[in-house]
């Protein structure tokens, strides 16, 4: 298992039962983007993902029980503060994320952006589908409350600077969520969209059901809209 | 609802819910935990603007007083929170008690571990020792145990 710190990047993975998609996806990354750190976050996957990480000697962390993304992510955060990291990145375990465009979210960050979001929206027109119909909502609610036109709200390829990577670290309400940029982009912070490519799942299922994207559309608005607001000022 | 009740209604949820950004601003309070008492407090302010509703309301249910059916209401939203709050509780405790469990068996592998690296270490440094006879063999001594530390968790 890796333990020192190599390069200025970490990609965050978090993985929650990917034992169809894990290995490929970091293999590629070892194979063909040796220059960036990874760290997988397996958050307690029930099936054989932590059981292949370790096979195969990825740089794993196992969490005891599972948190959900939120949580996930945070450890990979706690982790990259800790090693020092110049900037991590959310990299996802299914295969969607391409690591083609790190390198220009890197740049972006180098000149002094806070937060870089891999966005698939800058240069192509989203579509008119039920998928992105909670897409436009969310971000007719950051124009609405930041002024700021954000065009992939909830692209999850978002790369952080080391002093929001160290918010991230010690802050439980800092999701990777659109909320949390409505709320950095309301206290100051830079964020910078860069035109990326996402491929479709490769295999496993989707976290996402009806159900579940009622409830986190709901818990997205109303956090955007009327919490958010009231809770920069106060600070 | 008299125009006194109302505005007191009206300056109690208004009250709770700057309160409430308080605790989420210095993290002691989720945003997704506060989204139910967002929701309770707007419609609150709405029936303390909007008294005509409440007047519907227990017009239908031959209610006499406006108040009171408000009353009836807050105590049954509120039954179905604390229940559901009940279960989410039974939840966290297993959490925990899942957490404490797998800490403290890893814990003893980890110490068994441990003694068992520390044992071999020394056995070859003995065997090193009678090899080479030196004295400056006890230089590099490893203590494997010095390298561990047990981070403190505090729950």
């Amino acid at each position: 298992m890796k333990n020192k710190r190599q390069s200025d990047i970490l990609l965050i993975i978090p993985a929650f039962n990917e034992e169809e998609c894990i290995e490929r996806v970091v293999r590629n990354l070892i194979e063909h983007y040796p220059q960036f750190d990874y760290v997988i976050v397996n958050d307690g996957s029930t099936d054989d993902t932590s059981k292949i990480a370790h096979r195969c000697d990825f740089n794993v962390v196992d969490l005891p029980i599972n948190l959900g993304l939120t949580g996930a992510f945070q450890t990979g955060m706690k982790y990259a503060a800790k090693n020092n990291y110049f900037c991590a990145i959310q990299f996802d375990a299914d295969g969607q994320h391409k690591p083609e465009h790190i390198q220009e979210l890197y740049e972006s960050i180098r000149r002094g952006n806070d937060i870089a979001i891999g966005s698939r929206f800058v240069k192509h027109k989203k579509p008119f589908s039920m998928r992105m119909f909670g897409s436009r909502l969310i971000e007719t609610a950051i124009r609405l409350t930041t002024g700021r036109h954000v065009k992939d709200p909830t692209s999850g390829m978002r790369m952080y600077s080391s002093n929001v990577i160290r918010k991230f670290a010690n802050n439980v309400n800092l999701t990777p969520e659109p909320d949390t940029i409505s709320y950095l982009l309301k206290t100051g912070s830079s964020v910078d969209e860069v035109q990326v490519e996402m491929d479709e799942r490769l295999a496993g299922e989707s976290y996402l059901t009806l159900s579940k994207s009622i409830r986190y559309m709901t818990l997205m608005l109303t956090s955007i809209l009327f919490v958010q607001p009231f809770r920069a000022r106060k600070n | 609802m008299s125009i006194l009740f109302r505005l007191l209604l009206i300056g109690t949820v208004i009250f709770a819910t700057y309160w409430m950004f308080r605790m989420i601003n210095r993290s002691r309070m989720k945003i997704s935990d506060s989204i139910f008492w967002i929701f309770l407090a707007f419609i609150l302010i709405v029936l303390g603007i909007y008294p005509s509703i409440m007047r519907s309301f227990s017009d239908v249910l031959g209610i006499y007083s406006e108040a009171n059916l408000l009353f009836a209401v807050i105590l049954f939203i509120m039954l179905v929170k604390v229940f559901l709050m009940s279960v989410e509780n039974s939840r966290l405790t297993n959490r925990i008690d899942n957490l404490t469990q797998q800490i403290a068996l890893k814990n003893r592998d980890d110490k068994i571990y441990l003694e068992s690296l520390e044992k071999k270490v020394e056995n070859l440094q003995n065997e090193l020792e009678k090899g080479a006879g030196k004295s400056n063999i006890k230089n590099s001594e490893i203590l494997v145990s010095e390298s561990y530390s047990e981070e403190e968790i505090n729950i």
